[in-house]
C-alpha cells in the first residue's frame, strides 16, 4: 500500500523532474552565450533564491501572489474552463481593495471588512462576465480572458491616475495613498519582507485540495475537467460549474492583488502585478503540478526562487534577470509534451480546452 | 467641412498603418484555424520577428538582411510551437502560453547582450522599410494623405490576403488544408499528411507573423521597445476569429481593430484620459466577437447548433 503510493509519487514527479532537467540545459546553454560559467551561475541563484534568511524570506514574499494565482488557474483550468485572466482578475483585486481601505469611513475592522469582501467580490465577478460570454455568446474563454486583462490595467490606471493618485509624494509613479499602519499585514520576522499572507496563501493550499478531493463540488468540477458532454450526461450542470469555478478562480486571484497591497506595497501602484508576471507565473505553476494543489505550493516556491536567484545574479553577473524567464517557459513548454504522453494511457480522453476556438469548431463538427 | 475631411484622411492612414502588422499576424491565425490549431503563440512569434529584425538591422543595415532574419526567427520558434503542439500533442494553450513567456524572456535576455539595456533601442543607423513614394498624389492632397508614409510591405499585406484567399479556395493544398481542419482523421484515411500539413502550417504562420513583427518596428518608427507587440499577437487571434478565418474577412476584421488603435491614439491628445483609449481596442475586440457571434448564431438552422 505505502510503496504503491510512493511509487504513484515517484511516478507524478518524474515528468516535471525531466522538465526542469531539460530546461536548466537549455538556460545553461543561454548563460555560456554570456560568457559565464553556468554551473557557478547555477550555484550563485540557488544562494540567492534559498540561500540565507533573507534570500529564503524574499523568495517566500514573491510566492505568495504566484501560489494564490496558480490555485486560481488550477480550479478553472481542472475542470477544463482554461482563461488566461489571473492577470486582470489580481488587478482588480488589488485596485478595488485599496481604492475601499483609503475611502471607506467607519472603524478599522469595518474598513478591512469592506475592502476584502469588495475586493473579491469585484474579482470573482469580473471573472464571472467571462463565463457569462463564453455561455451567452460562445466567445472563446481564452481571447476574452486576455483582451480584459489589458482593459483592466489601463481602466484601473486611468482611475489611479486621474481620481485616486497619490499627490504627497514627489514619485513619478501612478500609484493610490498608502493604507495607515493598523490596516498592514503584520510581518513574520519583523525586518523580513515576509508577511502573513504567505500564511493565508499556505491555508488556501489546504482549503483548495479539500474543496476539490472532499466535496461535491470538487468532485463535479472534476468530472467536468474529464469530459465536459459525458458530465451534462451524468446529471451535472456543466452551466453550474462553469460558472463556479470561474468566478472562485477569479476570487483567488483577486486575493492575491489584496495580500500584495495589503501585506507588500500597502497601496495600489500601477504595472507592479503585470511587470512581476505574478498570474502567468501562478499558471505556469499550475501546469507544472498538473494542478495539484500541494505540487502548486511548491512549485511556486521553485518559481519564484528562480526569480529571486535570477535578480541576484543579474546584479553580480552579467547574466541578465531574464534567465529565469527562459527556464520557467521551456519547463512549461516541455511539461505540455508529458500532458498528451500520460493521457496516451489513460482511457478517458482529456478534452480539448472548453471555450477556444478548436473545441467550438470540434463541437460544430460533432 | 475641409478640415474635417482631412481629418478623416488621417485617420484612414493612420488605420491602415496600424492595421497592416495585425493583418499579417491575423492571416497567419487564419490559416491555423484551418487546420484546427488554435495558435496563441502567435504573440511570441510577432515578438520574435521584430527584435530579429532591429538586430538584423543594427548589424548590416541592409533591409533585406533584415526581413529574412525576422522570417526566420518567426518561423523557428513556429517550428518548435508546430512540433510541441502537434506531434509531441501538448495542449495548444499550455504551448502558446510557454512559447510567448520564452520569448518575451529571450528577446528581453538577448537584448541587454546586444544592445546593452533593456526598455526600448532607437538609433539613427538603423534603417526603415522603403516607403511608397506618393508625389505623384500632390494633384489630390487628400489622397496623398490618406496613402502617405506606407512601406511596401503595407501593400503587400493586402495583395498576401488576395493570394492566400486564392491559395485556400482554389488549390489542391488549399483544399486539403481545410479537409484538416474540418476532420482530422477523415483527412488523414484520404492519404493526406495532416501532422505534417499542420506543422507546416503553424510555421507558414510563424512566417506572417515574423512579417508582421518587422512591420512593427521597421514601419512607421524604427525601434524595438522590450515585448514591443504589447497584445497585437492576441489581437491578430481575435481578427482571425472575427473574419471568419477567410482570408479577405481578415482585412475587415483587421481594419476594424487598426481603426480602434488609431482612434486610441487620436484621443489621447483630447480631452477624454489617455488611459481610457489605449483600452478601447481590447474592449472593442470584445463587443466585436460578441456581436459577431450572436450573427452566427442566428444564421445556423435551429438543432445544429
Amino acid at each position: 500500500m505505502m510503496r504503491s503510493k510512493l511509487k504513484r509519487l515517484g511516478e507524478r514527479l518524474k515528468q516535471p523532474a525531466i522538465a526542469i532537467f531539460f530546461a536548466l540545459l537549455v538556460g545553461a546553454a543561454a548563460i555560456l552565450v554570456t560568457g559565464e560559467n553556468p554551473l557557478t551561475v547555477y550555484a550563485a541563484m540557488a544562494k540567492g533564491a534559498f540561500g540565507s534568511t533573507y534570500y529564503l524570506l524574499t523568495t517566500l514574499t514573491r510566492a505568495t501572489p504566484i501560489i494564490i494565482c496558480g490555485l486560481g488557474a488550477a480550479v478553472a483550468w481542472s475542470s477544463n474552463y482554461m482563461g488566461i485572466g489571473g492577470e486582470g482578475q489580481m488587478i482588480v483585486g488589488g485596485f478595488v481593495s485599496a481604492i475601499l481601505a483609503l475611502n471607506v469611513p467607519g472603524p478599522t475592522w469595518f474598513k478591512i471588512i469592506c475592502s476584502v469582501v469588495g475586493a473579491l467580490a469585484a474579482g470573482g465577478l469580473y471573472s464571472a462576465l467571462s463565463a457569462w460570454l463564453l455561455e451567452k455568446f460562445k466567445m472563446s474563454l481564452a481571447i476574452s480572458t486576455l483582451m480584459f486583462n489589458y482593459a483592466a490595467q489601463y481602466i484601473t490606471m486611468h482611475f489611479t491616475a486621474n481620481v485616486f493618485l497619490d499627490t504627497t509624494g514627489d514619485a513619478k509613479m501612478t500609484q493610490t495613498l498608502m493604507l495607515v499602519e493598523e490596516l498592514r499585514l503584520p510581518k513574520i520576522v519583523e525586518t523580513y519582507s515576509l508577511h502573513w499572507g504567505f500564511v493565508i496563501a499556505v491555508l488556501l493550499v489546504a482549503a483548495i485540495w479539500f474543496v476539490m478531493n472532499r466535496t461535491s463540488f470538487g468532485y463535479e468540477s472534476k468530472m467536468s475537467g474529464y469530459n465536459v458532454d459525458f458530465c451534462d450526461y451524468g446529471g451535472i450542470s456543466s452551466r453550474k460549474v462553469m460558472y463556479g469555478m470561474l468566478t472562485l478562480s477569479g476570487v483567488i486571484c483577486a486575493l492575491a492583488g489584496v495580500l500584495e497591497v495589503y501585506g507588500v506595497q500597502y497601496r495600489y501602484v500601477h504595472n507592479t502585478y503585470v511587470s512581476a508576471s505574478y498570474a502567468w507565473v501562478g499558471l505556469n505553476a499550475a501546469l507544472i503540478s498538473d494542478y495539484n494543489p500541494v505540487g502548486i505550493l511548491l512549485t511556486s516556491i521553485l518559481l519564484a526562487g528562480i526569480q529571486t536567484g535570477g535578480a541576484a545574479i543579474s546584479r553580480a553577473t552579467s547574466v541578465p534577470l531574464e534567465i529565469s524567464s527562459i527556464i520557467q517557459g521551456c519547463i512549461t513548454l516541455f511539461i505540455s509534451a508529458k500532458i498528451a504522453f500520460k493521457f496516451r494511457g489513460r482511457l478517458l480522453r482529456r478534452p480539448r480546452p472548453y471555450g477556444t476556438q478548436a473545441a467550438e469548431a470540434e463541437e460544430g463538427e460533432a | 467641412m475641409d478640415i474635417n475631411l482631412n481629418y478623416l484622411a488621417v485617420v484612414f492612414n493612420s488605420t491602415l498603418r496600424m492595421m497592416t502588422p495585425i493583418l499579417f499576424v491575423a492571416l497567419g491565425s487564419a490559416l491555423c484555424n484551418r487546420v484546427f490549431i488554435f495558435n496563441i503563440g502567435l504573440e511570441g512569434m510577432m515578438l520574435m520577428g521584430a527584435f530579429s529584425a532591429i538586430v538584423a538591422n543594427f548589424y548590416t543595415g541592409s533591409v533585406a538582411v533584415s526581413l529574412l532574419a525576422a522570417m526566420l526567427s518567426s518561423m523557428l520558434v513556429a517550428y518548435v510551437a508546430g512540433v510541441f503542439m502537434v506531434k509531441f500533442k501538448g495542449a495548444m494553450l499550455v504551448v502558446g502560453v510557454s512559447i510567448n513567456s520564452l520569448v518575451s524572456g529571450l528577446t528581453t535576455f538577448l537584448m541587454q547582450l546586444v544592445f546593452g539595456g533593456k526598455g526600448a533601442y532607437v538609433s539613427p543607423d538603423l534603417v526603415s522599410l522603403p516607403k511608397i513614394n506618393v508625389r505623384f498624389l500632390s494633384g489630390m492632397p487628400l489622397l496623398e494623405t490618406m496613402l502617405s508614409a506606407l512601406t511596401y510591405l503595407d501593400l503587400f499585406a493586402f495583395v498576401l490576403a488576395v493570394i492566400l484567399y486564392l491559395f485556400l479556395f482554389r488549390t489542391v493544398t488549399g483544399f486539403r488544408m481545410r479537409s484538416v481542419g474540418i476532420n482530422k482523421v477523415a483527412a488523414e484515411s484520404l492519404g493526406i499528411n495532416a501532422d505534417r500539413l499542420q506543422i507546416r502550417t503553424v510555421v507558414f504562420s510563424g512566417l506572417l507573423s515574423g512579417l508582421g513583427g518587422c512591420l512593427l518596428t521597421m514601419g512607421g518608427v524604427t525601434m524595438f521597445a522590450q515585448n514591443i507587440t504589447a497584445g497585437r499577437g492576441f489581437i491578430a487571434m481575435a481578427a482571425g476569429t472575427l473574419g471568419a478565418a477567410h482570408p479577405l474577412g481578415v482585412i475587415a476584421s483587421s481594419a476594424f481593430f487598426g481603426l480602434a488603435q488609431s482612434m486610441a491614439n487620436m484621443l489621447q491628445n483630447s480631452a477624454i484620459s489617455s488611459q481610457l483609449t489605449m483600452a478601447l481596442p481590447y474592449v472593442a475586440t470584445v463587443v466585436a466577437l460578441a456581436l459577431y457571434n450572436v450573427m452566427q448564431m442566428k444564421r445556423m438552422p435551429k438543432g445544429k447548433a
